[in-house]
């Protein structure tokens, strides 16, 4: 089967270790080595970005910088109705890294790192443990009171509603990225080796969309559970006129 | 005609009809969703960025569905939970 190529493969195995009476398979993944590259390659693109920064003569690249950024903080901006102060960083760091976790998959050595459950999950929890700790920021330990409203009883279905949101968001960028890869692993294996190009091409506007909707439904399930008017009055000592041009 | 066959068939046969079905009704309610966006867009121009935005987060609201139907396939085809009972 040439399908099989798309799923993860076992570059090293440790062997099993035992800590508290749990069984763990201490495996190396090529998953870890592409997100490992993707990490250096965001964070060298961003270093040779951000030298010699000036207000009077912006350089060309300061520019492009500054295009991305001011973009990003509106999007932020016009669906969270807040300063984007608390959010910008969590977010725009979301953004950019899904999105080139999701392209690196079209460099020949590599694989979609995305397309592995274990991965999704990973950033999946950075989201479910963001929106309490948000939520404990903004209103303090009160904010779980939101699980026992509109009445007592229902407060086990809101805690499976807010394992069922982490849950699809999990499915929904791993399922993407499985399936885009499928679809061209499966047109190479029946035809050709150049047929499948125009699929690629949609597999990069695929790949952006994903990585703006994992963004934005983070900020979304973030932004659900607080009081937006008592965050307002809260941060209005801050002033950003840095995005409104 | 021995078990892994029948439970070769049936997995194939159960892909097939997950996939159809499960892509079938998402897509329906989307379209409804994308004719009511582009009917508001026309009715008013100057909202279209937000309307946009508002659709493509429905839209991929809806579009879990048919991932989790497409994830379902997947498991019966590549990770089959009950072949490994029939085969040494």
């Amino acid at each position: 089967m040439g399908v099989e190529k798309v799923f993860t493969k076992e570059l090293m195995d440790f062997g099993y270790i035992q800590i508290w009476g749990i069984k763990l398979h201490l495996v190396l993944t090529d998953v870890v080595v592409t997100t490992w590259v993707a990490m250096a390659v965001v964070s060298v693109i961003s270093f040779f970005l951000t030298r010699n920064l000036s207000v009077k003569s912006p350089s060309l690249r300061q520019i492009l910088a500054e295009t991305v950024i001011v973009a990003m903080a509106k999007q932020i901006r016009d669906f969270s109705q807040t300063p984007v102060f608390p959010f910008f960083s969590l977010i725009a760091t979301m953004w950019i890294f899904v999105a080139f976790s999701n392209l690196i998959g079209m460099v020949p050595p590599f694989h979609t790192p995305t397309g592995n459950i274990a991965a999704v999950a990973g950033l999946s929890t950075i989201t479910f443990f963001s929106i309490y700790y948000y939520g404990v920021r903004f209103h303090g330990i009160g904010y779980f009171k939101k699980f026992f409203e509109p009445v007592f009883i229902l407060f086990p279905l809101n805690v499976i509603g807010e394992f069922g949101r982490i849950l699809s968001l999990t499915f929904r960028l791993f399922g993407n990225m499985l399936g885009w890869d499928l679809i061209i692993a499966i047109l190479v294996l029946l035809t050709g080796l150049l047929v499948p190009v125009p699929m690629m091409l949609f597999n990069i506007v695929g790949d952006i969309i994903q990585a703006y909707l994992f963004g934005v439904l983070t900020l979304a399930y973030i932004v659900a559970g607080l009081r937006v008017e008592e965050i307002d009055k809260k941060l209005s000592g801050i002033k950003e006129d840095w995005y409104e041009i | 005609m021995d078990s892994l066959t029948i439970i070769a068939a049936v997995s194939i046969f159960t892909a097939g009809i997950t996939i159809a079905i499960g892509g079938m009704m998402p897509s329906r309610g989307e379209g409804e969703a994308l004719t009511k966006a582009i009917e508001s867009v026309a009715r008013q121009p100057e909202q279209a960025n937000q309307i946009i935005r508002l659709f493509f987060i429905g839209a991929a609201v809806v579009e879990s569905v048919a991932i989790y139907s497409l994830v379902i396939a997947l498991i019966i085809l590549f990770a089959n939970p009950f072949i490994h009972l029939f085969t040494k």
